[in-house]
């Protein structure tokens, strides 16, 4: 067995036994190093999973382990205090009867107390939080806290951290910028973390590996490349962003679809569902070929490139060209796929799924009214 | 969760698991005792006893009581803490003060001054010439006891009322309702919790009480339970009626259940909201003051200044400086350590309630407002046959005593932990936890110093109750042992008012002191943050 | 480490060793001591929290030092009393200082004493039962608590002894009828107590007591005196009168002096109290003045006039209360309870108790204060009958309570 820094395997929790499992033989592994994301809409039990690894939650099956040590299993409950893991929640959690110094120096109290007071000046330096010290939590604004609350987590240097939407409190504008620090900051430092979002963005730019969680259960997991555009279901593809959906009827690595005949990801047969991002999708001008035509419906314009609305034979599709390529409404175009498009498992019957294109959802309220 | 399961937490939070436990035993222990005794009557005569006419009328009068006393309590505690919170009234932190003395008042003081005052040879006649009926009965108890309790239910407002988000208000005023209509359908409905913890404090504390209304002249279950004891020696009797009493406080306390049910939130944010603007009273003013002078006066300059004057005959001959020394310190010697202790034994009830809000949670919490309205009497009987049963050395200790006190007045002391834990995030355990800390190390280094607020106004409730305590001193205290209480007390039963005042004036100077010295602390705490905050 | 034994049970030892070890097998008490160590380092973290509980442990400390601290090395006397501090301590204290014997007190309310006393049962600390009623102690006679008394001690009161040798009579009160001379003039009054009823006149201006202990040991004496069913009818006429019922006497003479009620059937000294102060007075040896206490001329301080009326010699109404004292069966130094009652029927404490509370000596050769009548006359007042009879109580409750007045 590998000796990762985390391995969960068959994680199951219910919390009435005649309940339903709210996370279900959930399995996976962090090397060294490396920074997970559990990323899925709320209520898929991502912060359950996460919980159960603090040990904040008794799991009802399966084992957590670090290491060769195991950390949680039926028989096996390895109390917080004593797991050698950080965790950053949510809304920081930060004492408000301590300064920020004395925040920090929280988890360092097996320490002497000069060197309590050293690391914890570390810790904060890392975090570019200097000349606070001795303010109340309060007093400091919702990014300074959070620089805080990363800052007493990192100071007792544990192998594994655990972030619960560390960033989802912080404005647009400070949440990417925050990310890159921290994110360079765990690199730096080799830390291994496990990140729980429901934002696919954050997911996608932060972590190494990312874990695609609904309904308790882990739907796909790969490098951000991978889930995003190679996703194995229907629920992974939409989640991650905006794509189009095509039944297509298939034979071989070929396939017939709306917008023509497609190359596919990998052989198949019968009637499957395809997902194609659009930027993998391009336009061409109708005479250069003779598969079916379809006319530009809508156009913005964002700078760098160009989202076209697409309609061809009753659905529509989302096209992302190079800003050089102008087309305006009513102009009839080819829809042209520049990649293989990907087979999605059929875990939801065919004939439910509209073709076309769909959006991501952002928001976690709307996917779960949806899924629901 | 399975049973296992229950044990394992228990076992991992002891410190919790422990006093509940510890509670729990400290008011079964009365109500077994109470129900062996009942069962040695004889049935003939228990059913002459228990069903008898009178029964339904005593019910009547403490029903009749306890209503009353609760309308009173807030119609005078709700405009005094709308007053000193919300209002441009100056010098609101001393009305705080006046807000909170009362409870320095023995019940059987205040009465025997609202009688002295009052009628054709008060003193009221006597210094100002105004003969007022005098005042005994129903509206006699009624008068005492609203005067004596409306802190309760005052402390509670006013920290609701604090605690209150002006930008509800707000959004109700942008909404289109008006003053009147904004504090009838936000601000009211917010309070309710307050007004019912601190309406059953006040309710249970009428049901038991028995000082008041005997002087009054006005029979309740409670006075006829004293009667039993006391005129017939008969303790089986007494047992019955003590568990019809305990019946009439269950059923108390399932309907502030029932009237509590999904009315208590975590408060969002993280305390540090602003404040509304004080709304200007105008005109208004000068009936501000008045309002807020006489029931100052009422509920404690005239006790003062009545005991004062029976004092005086007796100041001119000397003061008995030295018993006054020794009864004070023992009554601090019991009420202190029985104050902290009762602090220490609420802490985990109200955080069982507030954070594993389940049936058996309630049900313990319950339990200690069951503890407060067992009779003291049956409460002691109970306790000498336990301890001499099963740790005979604890027997006439001060220990016994002040664990006795901490039991009975714990209930006093839950109400205002458990709003403090309300605004105490839970995560904050958790975090602590995950930086290292034991269940125990992060409940003490994180959850209770948020609680310090709560900890000591609990401490001074259950320190003031403890000074006046009476039954549970007679019975329980070590041989020898004077407490001020029971000084000012045995004087006044024999008529001997001189000689009881300076007693009872130091028990309410005394008891002013540290409540003044507990809440100076409490006001300097809390300013700080605002001012940053601001 | 604890000795069980009985010894240290009724001595301080036992019970104060528990009390040190109380707080420091308390497991919590560790984390109170030490506080996380945390909150103790250099950066003066979270001192004023740290410090409030300091405070406090601290109180609670010095309070378990001072129960440490060892009370007595002799064996010492305990004193169960239903009597008043305002007595007994004075007495106490005189005791103290002639015999050097530690003496404690307890205090209470005879029937919290008695309720005590049997939920004790024999691991009761008590020597000495005090008590303010004969029905506390034929209640403990009936509940087996007190032993015999030896003749010397018995043969010392001139009256009120009881044939069962278990108590001695210590002090004696007097039922009366206190009124104010203002509204009332004191010839309207009949001979009789049981004449009262048919004074229509009194309609709503009676005050009485029927849950205190002297007007219950007063209708048993009515109705050992003038029987069962007199007693009911005397209770039944008085109720048409619309008496007021008060807990007890203290707050029933007040309300007399303020006017509320015109007559009150209540005991001697409350009436004297009322008008002459409580405890302060010292004794004089002054012999029994000819005046007597109904015929007092001194205005009152406040409040109505308040006098007392006494019914003719031997009437029911002016019933002797006697107030005693035993020794109780659990203790283990029965003489020396027994030389503390014989103190108690000294002439210098029986002067004491008549200065002090103006109750009437027990033994001929003790005087009274001035404004008191004396001795003789007082004892003369009460009827002759069987004192011991006053302990059938229950049938005194029984009616009581048929007449709706419990």
């Amino acid at each position: 067995m590998k000796d990762n820094v985390l391995s969960v395997e068959n994680l199951s929790k219910r919390f009435a036994p005649a309940a339903p499992p709210v996370v279900h033989e959930v399995s996976f592994d962090v090397e060294d190093g490396e920074i997970f994301a559990l990323l899925g809409p709320s209520g898929c039990g991502k912060t359950t999973t996460l919980r159960c690894i603090a040990g904040f939650e008794r799991a009802t099956e399966g084992t957590v382990r670090t290491r060769d040590r195991v950390l949680e299993s039926p028989d096996e409950h390895v109390s917080p205090e004593e797991r050698g893991i950080g965790l950053v929640f949510q809304d920081y959690a930060l004492f408000p009867h301590l300064t920020v110094l004395e925040n920090v120096a929280f988890g360092l109290r097996d320490r002497p107390p000069e060197d309590r007071t050293r690391r914890a000046r570390e810790a904060l330096k890392m975090v570019g939080l200097t000349d606070f010290d001795d303010r109340k939590p309060h007093a400091l604004s919702g990014g300074q806290q959070q620089r805080v609350a990363l800052a007493r987590t990192l100071a007792p240097e544990p192998e594994l951290i655990l972030l619960d939407e560390p960033f989802s409190n912080l404005d647009a504008l400070l949440r990417q910028g925050t990310r890159q620090e921290v994110r360079a900051l765990l690199k730096e430092k080799g830390m291994s973390a496990v990140l729980v979002t429901h934002d696919q963005e954050e997911a996608l730019s932060f972590a190494d590996r990312v874990a695609v969680m609904r309904g308790g259960q882990i739907e796909q997991i790969g490098t951000p490349e991978d889930v995003y555009y190679r996703p194995r279901t229907l629920f992974v593809a939409q989640f991650l962003g905006r794509t189009n959906l095509l039944l297509s009827d298939a034979a071989g690595t070929e396939a017939d679809t709306a917008i023509g005949r497609i190359r596919l990801d990998r052989p198949s047969s019968g009637t499957v569902l395809v997902s194609l991002r659009p930027e993998h999708l391009t336009l061409e001008p109708p005479e250069s070929d003779a598969g079916p035509r379809g006319t530009v419906v809508g156009r913005a314009f964002k700078g760098h490139d160009i989202t076209y609305r697409v309609e061809c034979d009753g659905a529509e599709y989302l096209v992302h060209t190079h800003n050089r390529m102008s087309y305006e409404p009513g102009d009839p175009v080819c829809i042209r796929p520049q990649e293989a498009a990907v087979v999605l498992e059929s875990r939801t019957h065919p004939a439910d799924v509209p073709g076309g294109m769909t959006e991501a959802a952002p928001d976690p309220e709307a996917a779960a009214a949806e899924s629901a | 969760m399975t049973v296992r399961q229950v044990l394992e937490s228990a076992r991992e939070r002891w410190y919790v698991a422990v006093p509940l436990a510890v509670v729990t035993a400290g008011v079964l222990i009365p109500l077994a005792y109470l129900l062996v005794r009942a069962l040695q009557a004889e049935p003939g005569q228990l059913v002459d006893l228990v069903v008898r006419w009178r029964n339904v009328r005593l019910l009547g009068n403490t029903v009749a009581l306890t209503a009353g006393v609760l309308v009173g309590t807030t119609l005078v505690a709700f405009p005094l803490a709308w007053l000193t919170t919300r209002s441009n009234l100056q010098g609101r932190g001393l009305l705080t003060l006046l807000g909170v003395l009362p409870l320095a008042v023995p019940g059987y003081v205040m009465a025997y001054v609202l009688l002295a005052t009052t009628g054709q040879y008060g003193t009221l006649a006597q210094t100002m010439g105004v003969v007022l009926p005098r005042i005994s009965g129903y509206e006699g108890a009624f008068l005492a006891l609203t005067l004596g309790t409306y802190p309760y239910l005052y402390l509670n407002l006013r920290t609701a009322l604090l605690g209150l988000d002006p930008s509800l208000e707000e959004s109700a005023r942008a909404l289109g309702y008006s003053r009147w209509e904004t504090f009838r359908r936000v601000i009211l409905p917010q309070l309710r919790p307050a007004f019912l913890s601190g309406g059953l404090l006040i309710g249970l504390h009428v049901l038991g009480d028995f000082g008041v209304v005997s002087l009054m002249r006005y029979e309740t279950f409670s006075y006829a339970l004293y009667l039993q004891y006391a005129a017939s020696y008969d303790r089986v009797y007494a047992a019955c009626l003590a568990l019809m009493l305990l019946a009439l406080t269950g059923a108390i306390l399932l309907l502030e259940a029932r009237l509590l049910k999904g009315l208590l939130y975590h408060r969002a944010g993280s305390g540090t909201t602003r404040r509304a603007a004080p709304w200007s009273l105008g005109a208004w003013k000068p009936a501000g003051y008045a309002f807020a002078g006489t029931v100052g006066f009422l509920s404690v300059g005239l006790p003062v200044l009545t005991v004062g004057y029976w004092m005086a005959d007796t100041a001119a001959t000397g003061l008995p400086w030295a018993s006054l020394g020794r009864s004070l310190w023992a009554s601090v010697s019991a009420s202190a350590p029985a104050a902290v202790l009762a602090a220490l034994l609420a802490l985990p009830v109200a955080y069982v309630g507030v954070r594993f809000p389940s049936k058996g949670a309630k049900a313990v919490e319950r339990i200690a407002y069951l503890g407060y309205a067992t009779p003291p009497l049956a409460f002691a009987l109970a306790l000498i046959v336990f301890t001499l049963g099963a740790l005979p050395f604890a027997y006439q200790t001060l220990a016994l005593l002040v664990v006795a006190y901490a039991l009975h007045f714990m209930a006093e002391a839950v109400g205002p932990i458990r709003s403090a834990l309300y605004q105490a995030p839970p995560n904050l355990e958790e975090a602590a936890r995950s930086l290292g800390r034991t269940p125990l190390q992060a409940f003490w280094g994180v959850t209770v110093p948020l609680l310090r607020r709560g900890l000591l106004v609990s401490v001074a409730f259950v320190f003031l109750s403890a000074m006046k305590e009476l039954p549970l001193t007679f019975l329980l205290s070590p041989i020898g042992f004077q407490t001020l209480a029971l000084d000012a007390w045995s004087y006044a039963n024999e008529a001997m008012f001189g000689e009881a005042a300076p007693f009872a004036l130091t028990i309410m100077a005394f008891s002013a002191l540290f409540v003044g010295l507990l809440l100076a602390r409490e006001t300097e705490r809390t300013e700080q943050p605002e001012a940053v905050a601001g | 480490m604890w000795n069980f034994g009985e010894d240290t049970m009724k001595g301080g030892l036992g019970r104060y060793q528990f009390w040190c070890g109380f707080f420091r097998l308390d497991p919590d008490n560790e984390t109170l001591a030490a506080p996380p160590r945390f909150t103790r380092s250099d950066t003066a973290m979270n001192r004023p929290w740290s410090g409030f509980l300091t405070v406090l442990l601290a109180a609670v400390l010095a309070v378990t030092s001072i129960g440490c601290q060892q009370q007595t090395e002799q064996e010492e006397l305990v004193i169960y009393s239903g009597r008043s501090k305002a007595l007994v301590d004075s007495l106490v204290e005189m005791y103290r200082q002639r015999t050097e014997r530690p003496v404690s007190v307890k205090y209470g309310t005879d029937s919290q004493l008695l309720a005590a006393l049997k939920e004790e049962g024999d691991q009761s600390p008590a020597d000495v039962f005090w008590a303010n009623t004969t029905g506390a102690l034929s209640n403990a006679i009936e509940n087996d608590l007190l032993t015999t008394l030896p003749d010397s001690l018995m043969n010392r009161p001139a009256r009120f002894a009881p044939a069962s040798k278990q108590w001695v009579p210590v002090t004696t009160r007097f039922r009366v009828l206190a009124y104010n001379s203002s509204n009332v003039d004191s010839t309207d009054l009949p001979a009789s107590v049981t004449g009262l009823p048919e004074i229509d006149e009194l309609d709503g201006r009676i005050g009485w007591t029927p849950a205190y202990s002297s007007f219950q040991d007063f209708v048993t004496a009515v109705r050992t005196v003038e029987g069962e069913d007199a007693a009911r009818q005397w209770l039944q006429g008085m109720q048409d009168l619309n008496p007021k019922s008060y807990t007890s006497n203290t707050p029933m003479i007040r309300a007399l002096a303020a006017g509320e009620i015109d007559v009150a059937l209540t005991n001697h000294y409350y009436v004297l109290r009322l008008k002459h102060g409580g405890a302060e007075g010292e004794y004089e040896e002054e012999e029994g003045e000819e005046e007597e206490a109904e015929e007092e001329e001194e205005a009152p301080r406040r409040g109505a006039p308040v006098n007392t009326y006494h019914f003719a010699s031997g009437d029911v109404g002016n019933l002797a209360l006697v107030t005693g004292a035993g020794v109780l069966q659990t203790s283990d130094q029965r003489e020396a309870a027994q030389e503390f009652l014989q103190f108690l029927l000294s002439p210098d404490a029986q002067a004491f108790a008549a200065s002090s509370v103006n109750e009437y000596p027990v033994v001929p050769d003790a005087g009274v204060q001035n404004y008191m009548l004396p001795v003789d006359d007082a004892l003369a007042l009460s009827p002759d009958f069987n004192y011991d009879q006053l302990q059938e109580i229950d049938a005194t409750l029984a009616l009581l309570r048929d007449e709706g007045l419990l």
